[in-house]
């Protein structure tokens, strides 16, 4: 059977980052139905017909299906926690569904540090993330803020 | 906008404006968190970190975790609740359903497009196999705005995530957009 390696994310420590620091873009799909299928499965949520019946979503007056804002989000969380490394405690989180991801559209995630400060003998970080698709269109502004450990302490 | 007037209705009525604040009851999830159920999750994120299923690699939290977004969608169907799905069968179904928490009372706005505007996350710590979930959702705000396309009403809702011991796991701000 093939396996995936399995692994936490990287050691990373607040010196690894610096304001206006661009970090690497990962990109996943195409997105596919089935992505939002699991997604439904894993949340038993099945009330929003749009999100898996085109017929609806076009009644509906969406272009077609859509995928779960909520899903997006926790993609770009999830690769905020990447980034950040396996000692970073995740504070705060925001994001905005402004635009549809629809199966078949990449997502390209982002991520830009905006600020880097100590309080109170903690180290945070503060960084600017966003979702686009293949046109360069932002789908999924938000940003986040990250305690960070101290190398070598 | 309306004919006669050329002003946009004020769907901020009376009885909208009385459920501002209104907060639900505690909620408990039907079940304690479970290895698998945290399993499908963090498989549908395509996060695949050990810290999801091994003792290992999960050490610093005390043992294996949900991934840390987990208990927002916690709350699930009990074997003898409603078929949602049953509602939307109903004739007078619109396709809007407006009580948008359980406990919670409807959003009386005649609005028919219902979207998730976004979340803010406030993070305490993770949720582990085993623990029950609680919240407590209240409508923080609700207001209008009037666009080109006509008024757009958002209504704020702040949900609690806690344990069944009251330990804080998560605070989310949620906006829901009714256009």
């Amino acid at each position: 059977m093939l396996k995936v390696e399995t692994r936490e994310p990287e050691e990373r420590f607040f010196e690894d980052f610096s304001e206006g620091q661009e970090l690497p873009t990962v990109t996943k799909g195409p997105m596919m139905v089935g992505d939002q299928v699991r997604w439904a499965g894993a949340c038993d949520n099945y009330e929003s017909e749009f999100h898996h019946d085109e017929y609806v979503a076009k009644a509906q007056g969406l272009p077609g299906i859509i995928l779960s804002g909520p899903l997006m989000a926790s993609l770009l969380m999830t690769t905020v926690m990447q980034w950040m490394g396996r000692g970073a405690r995740l504070v705060r989180f925001f994001d905005q569904n402004r635009g549809s991801t629809m199966p078949r559209d990449l997502a390209h995630l982002q991520g830009r540090i905006r600020r880097t400060y100590e309080e109170a003998g903690k180290a945070f970080v503060e960084l600017e993330c966003w979702i686009t698709n293949q046109r360069g269109e932002i789908t999924t502004p938000g940003s986040a803020l990250v305690e960070l450990p101290r190398r070598g302490r | 906008m309306s004919a006669a007037t050329g002003t946009p209705p004020d769907y901020i009525t009376p009885a909208v404006r009385a459920i501002i604040g209104a907060e639900a009851p505690p909620l408990e999830a039907h079940h304690p968190v479970e290895a698998s159920e945290a399993r499908r999750f963090h498989q549908a994120l395509m996060d695949d970190a050990p810290r999801y299923w091994d003792p290992a690699a999960a050490s610093r939290y005390g043992g294996p975790v949900a991934p840390i977004g987990f208990p927002v969608h916690a709350m699930r169907r009990a074997e003898d609740e409603a078929d949602p799905l049953d509602a939307m069968q109903q004739g007078e179904y619109d396709g809007v359903d407006r009580r948008l928490r359980p406990g919670l009372p409807e959003v009386q706005v005649p609005l028919k497009r219902l979207m998730n505007g976004g979340y803010e996350y406030e993070l305490f710590r993770y949720a582990r196999p085993g623990e029950r979930i609680r919240v407590r959702s209240r409508y923080a705000d609700i207001y209008q705005r009037n666009g080109r396309t006509g008024p757009i009403v958002f209504v704020v809702i702040e949900d609690d995530y806690e344990t069944e011991h009251g330990e804080r796991l998560l605070r989310s701000t949620n906006t829901i957009i009714l256009r």
